[in-house]
Order: structure tokens, then sequence, then C-alpha cells
């Protein structure tokens, strides 16, 4: 069992590929809880897929692909709140135009680079066996940064989130803290490119944290419990993919659902079969009462 | 440019010609008033009288079009909790996670420095607000599952947390149970000896007959402001509601089903 486990480890690629998947565990799953309780999934997912194009061109201008997926995450973020500002549009209106335009203008470029070198699944799916020693240095730096300021600015995230007329009314700079947000938002996202994908990254940034959220009752608890199944999906998901040869950044998503599906049914708290066993045990009382 | 103000200085509204607008339609228009220390103001208008607008413009949430609005003889912007708001209570997420004592720690938002725990200080103010509130028992509860009383309380505490000279609350009583009502009332009783002014909008003529200083009658302009007894006349009830407002005898019903299809 223990050479079991051990095994993955004495490749140093493999080494590299869980230390930056449990980073990329932990830091998701701690923004996620904004995205889950903001309701900004549908955010998340355009802010990943935006990154198609940012890459492409920082391709052609032989400049940092990390940087360009970064700009165009953070662009495709400030774009959303212009276009749906004052209620022009509704935010998920304004999302659908800027993500599919941006998915189209990625792909626009990608197919015109006859030469691209880069391997497009690899943005799309991840390639955890690919990380290297930089990008393990990237992502922890992102990684530290991003926890940093989720810790120093608690207070602010939590009530502008809460409630924003209050937040307003006790001069906390609104507008400045959500785009603060958006970034460290677009951090996450490009710092975890490398091991899970533009295309599943949504679901490490709502998974753990929508289960972590039928758990606890503080935001706190929740962010804890969140890393817990963050880190554990990665893990598992590591595991599973080295053992069964599968694709690692789906078997990490998968391994979230699976837990996810395992807390939404069971939870003491919110989870549907509890509800129903009480429940059950009710209608049992009532029935049994006459007859006693 | 911010300053704190003794809570021993005792508060005073003055607007001066203020208009608002709000999406681009005027909510209010040429409004001017004064309230004085401790006073006890209803404001009533229909729907869409500008009356949650009034309050928002107060705390500085929207831009004025022009006018001015003075609080302790000072330009808005001068202070930092002095005025405190107390919105409807599904203007937030009640499924947000944190506790209903998390709510009311809000209120200690600006007097605790950045990296510091809650001071003593601010401990006692929490504890004291949800005592006055008698929503000490649910201070570990979280807020998914309060009743909307128990919501209206905590909101209401939160606000008392701050410690304002002015509290302006959008209609308290809607939707909330006999006890809070009651306990809202022993409230604004003892808010009224520590001689802090509140303002209250709601649609129950009744009540702000009975247990207020004066009254303000508004429909995006001021139509009355005053004595119940100087306020409540049928033409200026009429000049408020419009059709909506029935005289049988001496007493006035005001039928706020259908506000949209009356103008």
């Amino acid at each position: 069992m223990l050479s079991w486990l051990l095994t993955p480890f004495t490749y140093e690629f493999m080494q590299r590929g869980f230390m930056a998947s449990v980073i990329v565990g932990i830091i998701c799953s701690v923004i996620g809880c904004y995205v889950v309780i903001r309701s900004m999934a549908f955010m998340g997912d355009a802010m990943a897929h935006a990154i198609l194009p940012g890459v492409a061109i920082a391709y052609i201008f032989n400049g940092s692909l990390t940087l360009g997926a970064l700009i165009a995450s953070i662009v495709i973020a400030l774009g959303i709140g212009q276009l749906s500002k004052q209620g022009r549009l509704k935010e998920d209106t304004a999302i659908g135009i800027l993500f599919s335009a941006f998915l189209a203008l990625g792909i626009l470029i990608i197919s015109s680079i006859r030469t691209y070198a880069v391997d497009l699944s690899h943005i799309l799916f991840g390639n955890i066996l690919g990380v290297s020693r930089n990008d393990l240095i990237f992502t922890t730096v992102a990684g530290f940064i991003i926890l940093l300021f989720i810790f120093i600015f608690y207070k602010e995230f939590m009530i502008i989130s809460f409630d924003q007329v209050f937040a307003r009314a006790v001069k906390i700079p609104v507008e400045v803290y959500r785009n603060f947000m958006l970034v460290l938002m677009a951090l996450t996202i490009v710092a975890s490119i490398q091991t899970v994908g533009v295309v599943m990254i949504a679901a490490m940034l709502v998974t753990p944290a929508a289960s972590a959220f039928l758990l606890s009752k503080r935001l706190p608890a929740m962010m804890g419990i969140s890393c817990l199944i963050g880190v554990l999906s990665s893990i598992i998901g590591l595991y599973i993919s080295y053992y069964a040869n599968v694709a690692s950044g789906a078997a990490i998503v998968l391994t979230a659902t699976v837990i996810f599906l395992i807390i939404f049914l069971f939870s003491p708290k919110r989870g549907i079969i509890w509800k129903q066993l009480k429940r059950t045990a009710r209608t049992r009382n009532l029935i049994r009462k006459p007859y006693n | 440019m911010t300053e704190k103000l003794s809570v021993l200085e005792p508060a005073r509204l003055d607007i001066d010609n203020i208009s608002i607008n709000y999406d681009s339609l005027k909510a209010i228009e040429d409004l001017s008033f004064s309230v004085n220390h401790g006073q006890r103001v209803a404001v009533i208008g229909p729907n869409g009288a500008g009356k949650s607008t009034l309050f928002k413009a107060l705390i500085g949430l929207l831009p004025l079009e022009n006018g001015k609005i003075f609080i302790h003889g000072r330009p808005l912007g001068h202070h930092f909790d002095c005025v405190a708001f107390i919105p409807q209570r599904e203007e937030v997420d009640w499924m947000f996670p944190v506790t209903v004592r998390d709510v009311v720690q809000m209120g200690r938002f600006n007097s605790t420095p950045r990296f510091k725990r809650y001071s003593k200080h601010d401990d006692e103010i929490v504890l004291e607000s949800m005592v006055q509130m008698d929503i000490l028992e649910l201070a570990k509860r979280p807020i998914d599952n309060l009743s909307g009383g128990q919501q209206q309380r905590v909101f209401i505490a939160r606000a008392l947390a701050q410690k304002p000279h002015i509290l302006l609350m959008d209609e308290p009583f809607n939707g909330v149970d006999v006890f809070t009502q009651e306990i809202i009332w022993n409230l604004l009783d003892k808010l009224k000896q520590v001689m802090v002014t509140v303002m209250i909008a709601t649609h129950d003529l009744n009540l702000a007959s009975l247990k207020f200083d004066s009254v303000m009658l508004l429909n995006k302009k001021m139509i009355s402001y005053g004595l119940p007894s100087e306020v409540f006349t049928q033409d200026n009830l009429r000049a408020a509601f419009g059709n909506q407002v029935i005289f049988i005898g001496n007493t006035a019903i005001v039928d706020q089903c259908c506000p949209k299809d009356i103008k």
C-alpha cells in the first residue's frame, strides 16, 4: 500500500505536479468561496476562457504567455463590468457576449498561426506532467500573494459581498474592492491553467466552495472546509490520473464532484437524504401514535 | 477630511433645496427641511415618492443634482458613522454564511484598525446592541434561519453598533411580528432620551399621527411638513396619494395595493 502511494513520487515531474495541484486546490477553493456567495461562477468561467486570445497574442509578440493570460482575463472582467454598469445590460448577458467573443478571437488567432508550438489541448485541459520548475515557483508565489490579500482585506471583501449599501454607507470604496477581487480571481485562474486547464477551472472555483457552503455557517469555516475538499480532490484525482492513465484535470474535477454529491446528499444541515429521513420519521410517528 | 464627532454633540439635519435623479428620472425635486435634535420624524408618501431615495442621499449614496445636505452644520462627507441607515430586509442575501453576531459587528467596521481584533470597547457595544434588540441568544446562529422580525432586529442592532446620531429606518414595521414592533418602539423611546434623531419611512398613517413628533408628507416634492395634526389634512393627503386615499368621516384610508396604475 505504502509503495503504491509513494511510487508516483519517484518521478520528479510527478512531485512538481502534486505540489502544483495542491496549491491550486487551495487558492481555487478560497477564492471560490467568494465566487459562490457572490454568484460569480459564470464570470469565473468567462475569465478562464478569455485567457485563450491572451496567450495567443503573447505568443505572436514573443511575450510572456502568463502575462498575456493575466491581462486578457482582467480585461474581460473589467469589460463585463463596463457593459453591465448601471443596469444597461444584465451581467449574465454581458458575460455571454464577451465570453464567446474572446473565445472566438482566441481560436481565430490560434488557427492563423501555422507554426504554433504550444499544444492547444494543454491550455484547454491542463498538463500536469509539464509543470516546470518555473511554473511551480510562479504558482507558489501567486498563491501566497492571493491568500495574503484575502486575509488582509477579509473584512472589506466580506462586507461588500454581504451588503453593498451598508458597505458604501461606511465609506468602503466598493468598486475598488470589487475590481481588486476580480484581479485576484484572474491571478488564481492563470496560476491554475497548467494543472486543470481553461475548461475545468470554473469547476475548481465552484465545486469545493459549494460543498463547503452546505457544511458551514461562517465564512472562515467555509474557506477552511473548501480548502480541505480542494486539496483532497487534487490528491485523489492525481492518483487516479496516474494509475488509470487518464487526464489529470478531469480526474481532479470529477473527484471534487463526487465529494460534492456525497455532501449534498448527506450534509446534516442542508442534505436532502437527511431531510427525507427526518420527514419519514416524523410521518411514522404520526401514523404510529393512534395505535399506542 | 473625515472626522469623528462627539456623541454628546446632538444631531441636526439641514436639507437645502436638494434634487435627486434616479435612473435619469426625477426622484426628488427641490426638497428643503430641517430636523431638530432628537426629533422623531415619520416620512410618509406613496410608493415611488422618493422615501428610500431621500434616505440613501442622506448617507451619501446618491449624487445630488443640486442643493446641499448639512449634518451638524457641516456638509455631507465630513462624517463617518453619525448617520446610520437600516435598509429594507429584502436588500441582502440572507443565505450568506455569517452569524448574527458577525452582522452586528460590521457596525464597528470603522472603529477597528486593520489587523486588530475588535477591541473590548467594540465588543461591549456589539453586545449592548444585541441585548437592546433581544437577539443575544441568537448571536451564534447563522442568519439563514431567522424570522422576518429577527432579521429586522439584526439590522437595527448593526445600526445601533454604529452609535449613530441620526438613524434612518426604511419601513421597519413591514412584515415583522408584534414582539419585534414592541422592541422597536421601546428602542425609539430610549433613543429619544439620548437625543438621537430618528426618521422612519412608513405606510402607516395611524402610527405616524400617534407616535411621531412631526410628519413629512412626500411625493417627489414636499407636500407638507410639521405636526401630525397640521399635516394630515384631506387636501394634503389627496395631494400626496391622489385617488389612493379615501375619506370616511374623519378617517383616511390609503389603498396601496395597486400604486402603479394610478398617477
